[in-house]
């Protein structure tokens, strides 16, 4: 009986240390305690949640029963993953939809789910005619599913005469309507015998080695949507990788069985290194992918950053990912129309056991963010949420859930809207489009690109909203930065370094990583200030006599003089002293002549602002600083430079 | 709350028993009854009242029958004690079911109002357990009545008897008479506890690994319409249930008589082998045996019994079984399923017994065995229509639609065919005499230890991974 003490005295005091199990899922609230509650029994069921999840040796228990199941039944519980023969594991869903049964297990009747297909097929047609107004394309991009490229390893599943190939009839759409698409499964199943070792692993659920032929693939396709020549995957001789030094992604589904110990993958594993090849031709596209996980595979075997400029990820209707880091987190904050303008290639990564998924909302979105304004959907929402308050009523629903219903509902359905219904191209736009496309002529130009950079430094904005205030500015025949105004040679070098690395990157060819070229950039600048490569640079010009300004208003009096109309104006020191830095700009009648040496200890002063501008503390204590002596940042900062430099000495 | 869940194994009942064997013994009952009273209202809030106040009003009432005159004040007190109980258990249980089928006749009649009636009515819910407590409730009274017993001298006892956890919400239903004394007085031994343990571990993995399992394979069978089952499936399906209904309510017995045994309460058993019959007549005597005395003692006995002739006898039998049918649930597949097994007791005393004797041990038991599988079809359906089509699905050959059962349903599948004939050998009597048995030598008492930890350990592993099934990624 001591036995049923124990897990109370380990949940109390966690004498042990378990390993936590694996996956994802929602823990059961803490139960809230109230009359009412109880007396419903939520709070009895949120108890027995809470506390089913909370007791001692919960995860040794758990594991050793998946441990008991795997090892003598070939059996796991995860609802996520099949056992197939030979323990080879698969996700539930490739299963299901390779058996044909992918309608029959989320209750969708087969009509259902070819109508959905076909509003899917329909309305991408509509989005890639309407992007490539605008010199984008839009392309699919059907992943391989273990399922079908080795499904030799599966285990028989029940006959049902209403099987439905969600995934043929698919493609079978989209050839039909002449929409560029790759399948990849019926490849990867021709040459799947070509090579001695398996393109997914036996106990992982995404492609392995296969990402790379898989990518390889995709850039060829891409290439010739619009003719472009991008940079060339070169596979080396695939080498054998050590089971210990298999990176987790590649047994996902060995380690969502939480038994005891990790199942052993039992074929020979391999990878296939890969080196990118580019020439003065080479092409950096700016593409958007949207979709799956697999789309990490491929990141993790191929550097992306060498093949395109300005990569982001929409993760299914989920997380918004640029340059692999997070920009948004859900997917409410994006702004669809911005992210499809914003880029040249929009690639949609389809995936046979997801098609039931209505796109992730993303064709819905798409559609609509293209040819609805605000206002319109808006409108729309209202009359869809009328209709469903009156034809399917819920008490337990409020106005705003009603919205957020009828907003699903046209996410889904698109052609909902009578302006987006039939085969033909709608002729509705949205009006911001030409806002958002002013914006990406904005970011593709480098050097406004830099001069709005500057600006949202230097007034302490977000740089999007820099663009997109520039972008206004501009359709209005107006600009923000028609003149580099906010230069220092600061910002003149740190301009002049990025491009100089670009130019070693992707003109020169040099493979290196980032840090490498910075100081390769640095030495070109320094040989090129020798040859006075810079000497008549309107742009170094400006921002040598901006900063000779900074300079000149450190003087005492100068600093009074600020301090005072700061307080005269009720704005900060560090503004004033920005606006009579342009105001001084702008009113001097000649400008500075420079030569190399002046040019040099510029650079020199740059070099050291930007490893000041590196440490954290630094720049704190140049903030404080400002602050206990009520001066501007950019004067104690300066003070800090010339210090530094000395000491150099 | 039930046995057969994480917060009862790992918080309920570690805390119950540290509690129970803390407090001094002559206030044990009050800790279990105050642990009682919180198990029910844990379940069911809105009738731990009503429970409790019930039991109080039919304490007194009993008291003052035992005090009163035999004569008719007796038996109009005993008779007010009956009809409360079963009143409660009629309006609470049978209410909706004769509202709705009087509502179905009202509507062949053409009486539109009175068919209109039964929408109008919101659905009564049913508190947990009240057919065990109405029952338990009922031999106290009947018991008193008939001078077997004196009246419980404590309210506090009576109500601890009607509301003990360990029986309250699925049995045994246990004779007052046969608890009365325990209640006053017990001792439990360390053996006790030991065994009460292991017959509660026992039970549990019975309930967890054995008719759960079966229970997913019976499940998908009976869910699939007429026409799909192929005929294969529907056999296994039904096998699947048969044992999934016996391993579950055998299992949820051992769970309760180990309890009590751990705090020295000797409950009644309540299944012997019940798969094991030669005749329907004998599968009673071994399936849900404290239903089965209840009915003979305070139903078939003051019916007439086999004392008013051979008609009147067969009536009677006819009658307790259709109502011990509609006791299992107000729906008419349990009043079919009742008459069904109401049907061959009567056969067995007009002839069937004798053939039965005549094809020999094993035939009699695979003939009662299938005899039992085709009434559990009645019993697991939705209703009469759905027991039909699975009939059909049995008998027709022409359904497509097959349910694969994995490795691990085989496996406990045979199992659970081990240990429903085991007793059918010697072997198997000892081996079966030798786990059950109150008395554990130290020898057999290590490997009891090994089996009941191995068995805890996979009973909890189970009923964790169907509570957490996480995705690897989130789903959208």
């Amino acid at each position: 009986m001591t036995l049923l003490f124990l897990p109370l005295v380990q949940e109390h005091f966690q004498v042990f240390q378990f390993r936590p199990l694996k996956g994802v899922f929602n823990p059961a609230p803490e139960p809230e305690f109230s009359m009412k509650s109880y007396a419903q029994g939520q709070w009895q069921e949120q108890t027995e949640d809470y506390l089913g999840e909370h007791f001692g040796f919960r995860e040794p228990v758990i594991r050793l029963y998946n441990q008991y199941v795997y090892d003598f039944y070939n059996k796991t519980y995860s609802s996520e993953i099949s056992v197939g023969r030979d323990r080879w594991l698969y996700q539930k869903d490739g299963v299901t939809q390779y058996y044909g049964l992918m309608g029959q297990r989320h209750k969708l009747s087969n009509e259902a789910f070819e109508e959905n297909l076909a509003i899917e097929t329909r309305s991408l047609v509509k989005i890639r005619a309407i992007l490539q107004e605008y010199g984008i394309e839009l392309m699919t991009f059907t992943l391989p599913v273990k399922s079908y490229v080795y499904p030799e390893h599966l285990r028989p599943q029940p006959f049902v005469d209403t099987l439905f190939h969600a995934d043929e009839y698919y493609d079978r759409q989209l050839r039909a309507a002449g929409f560029p698409h790759i399948n990849m499964t019926p490849w990867f199943q021709d040459i799947r015998d070509d090579y001695p070792f398996t393109l997914f692993y036996e106990k992982g659920s995404h492609w392995a080695s296969g990402a790379v032929l898989g990518t390889d693939s995709l850039l060829r396709f891409m290439e010739t949507l619009k003719g472009e020549h991008f940079a060339r995957i070169v596979q080396g001789t695939p080498y054998e990788v050590p089971v210990d030094q298999m990176d987790p992604k590649d047994y996902d589904l060995a380690a969502l069985l939480n038994t005891i110990r990790l199942p052993k993958q039992r074929m020979p594993l391999y990878e296939i290194p890969v080196t990118i090849e580019q020439d003065s031709n080479t092409v950096y596209p700016n593409v958007l992918f949207v979709g799956s996980s697999y789309y990490w595979y491929m990141t993790a075997r191929i550097p992306f950053e060498k093949i395109f400029d300005n990569r982001d990820f929409m993760y299914y209707n989920y997380t918004y990912f640029s340059k692999d880091e997070v920009k948004f987190k859900k997917m409410e904050n994006v702004n669809t129309l911005k992210e499809l303008l914003l880029h040249d290639y929009v690639v949609y990564f389809k995936n046979a056991p997801q098609l039931y998924l209505d796109g992730f909302s993303f064709f819905g979105k798409s559609l609509i963010a293209l040819c609805i304004s605000d206002k319109r959907f808006s409108e729309k929402i209202d009359e869809v949420a009328d209709s469903l308050m009156r034809y399917q009523p819920d008490p337990s629903m409020d106005s705003s859930q009603y919205r957020y219903q009828a907003q699903l509902k046209l996410i889904k359905n698109p052609e909902l809207f009578e302006e987006l219904r039939g085969d033909g191209i709608p002729t509705a736009r949205n009006p911001m489009i030409q806002h958002y496309l002013m914006e990406k002529a904005l970011r593709n130009d480098r050097s406004l690109a830099f001069l709005v950079t500057c600006k949202a430094n230097n007034d302490s904005i977000d740089l999007d909203k820099a663009f997109a205030l520039e972008a206004q500015q501009r359709l209005m025949g107006r600009s923000l930065v028609s003149k580099p105004l906010y230069h220092t040679t600061y910002d003149y070098f740190n301009f002049l370094t990025e491009e100089t690395m670009h130019d070693l990157h992707r003109t020169v060819g040099i493979d290196a990583d980032r840090n490498e070229l910075f100081h390769l950039a640095w030495d070109r600048i320094d040989s090129l200030i020798d040859c006075h490569a810079y000497d008549h640079d309107s742009l170094m010009l400006a921002a040598y006599a901006m900063s000779q300004i900074v300079q000149n208003l450190e003087y005492p009096k100068a600093l009074d003089a600020i301090r005072g109309k700061a307080e005269q104006r009720q704005i900060s020191v560090d503004q004033m002293f920005r606006n009579d830095v342009v105001w001084s700009y702008n009113t001097m009648k000649t400008r500075p002549a420079i030569d190399s040496a002046v040019l040099k200890q510029y650079f020199e002063r740059y070099k050291t602002e930007f490893g000041l501008r590196l440490s954290k503390p630094t720049m704190e204590k140049v903030a404080t600083k400002a602050k206990a002596e009520n001066n501007p940042q950019r004067s104690i900062l300066d003070r800090e430079i010339t210090w530094v430099l000395n000491n150099k000495k | 709350m039930v046995f057969s869940s994480n917060i009862f194994l790992f918080f309920f009942l570690p805390v119950f028993l540290a509690a129970y064997f803390l407090t001094p013994a002559k206030f044990r009952n009050y800790t279990l009854l105050l642990f009682s009273i919180v198990f029910y209202a844990f379940g069911a809030p809105d009738f731990v009242f009503l429970l409790i106040g019930e039991c109080i009003v039919n304490y007194y009432l009993v008291r003052a029958m035992a005090k009163a005159r035999p004569g008719a004040g007796k038996k109009a007190l005993c008779a007010v004690s009956v009809i409360l109980s079963l009143g409660l258990l009629l309006y609470f249980k049978y209410a909706n079911f004769l509202v709705q089928n009087l509502s179905i006749l009202a509507g062949w009649l053409g009486l539109k109002q009175l068919s209109a009636f039964n929408s109008q009515l919101s659905a009564i819910a049913l508190p947990i357990g009240i057919s065990f407590f109405t029952f338990q409730s009922l031999t106290y009274t009947l018991d008193v009545y008939r001078g077997v017993t004196p009246p419980s001298g404590k309210l506090s006892d009576y109500v601890l008897y009607i509301m003990m956890f360990p029986q309250l919400i699925a049995g045994p239903i246990v004779n007052y008479n046969s608890v009365a004394a325990q209640l006053v007085s017990r001792q439990s031994s360390m053996e006790d506890r030991v065994t009460g343990y292991y017959r509660f571990v026992i039970g549990l993995a019975k309930k967890v690994l054995i008719a759960n399992t079966m229970a997913v394979y019976a499940d998908k069978a009976f869910a699939l319409g007429a026409g799909e089952l192929a005929t294969s499936s529907a056999w296994i399906g039904m096998l699947a249930y048969t044992f999934q209904i016996y391993f579950d309510f055998s299992g949820y017995s051992d769970m309760a008589i180990g309890l009590g045994k751990m705090m020295g309460f000797r409950f009644p058993e309540n299944f012997n082998n019940p798969y094991t019959s030669k005749s329907v007549t004998e599968f009673w005597k071994r399936w849900h045996m404290t239903l089965g005395n209840f009915i003979m003692n305070y139903l078939y006995i003051p019916l007439g019994g086999n004392r008013k002739g051979t008609g009147r006898t067969y009536l009677n039998l006819w009658l307790c079984f259709l109502l011990s049918g509609l006791w299992h649930g107000a729906s008419w597949n349990f009043v079919v399923w009742g008459a069904f097994h109401g049907l061959f007791i009567c056969a067995d005393k007009l002839f069937l017994n004798k053939v039965l004797k005549k094809i020999g041990n094993l035939s009699s038991v695979l003939f009662t065995f299938l005899v039992v599988n085709l009434g559990w079809v009645l019993f697991r359906a939705d209703d009469i229509v759905s027991a039909c089509s699975f009939y059909r699905a049995l008998f027709g050959f022409n359904g497509s639609h097959v349910v694969y059962g994995d490795l691990l349903f085989w496996f406990t599948f045979g199992v659970a065919v081990v240990f429903s004939f085991l007793t059918l050998t010697r072997v198997g009597q000892r081996l079966q005499e030798k786990v059950f048995a109150d008395h554990c030598p130290t020898r057999r008492s290590w490997v009891l230890f090994a089996l009941s930890l191995v068995l805890l350990l996979l009973s909890a592993g189970a009923l964790c991974v169907t509570d957490f099934n996480p995705f690897i990624y989130f789903r959208f």
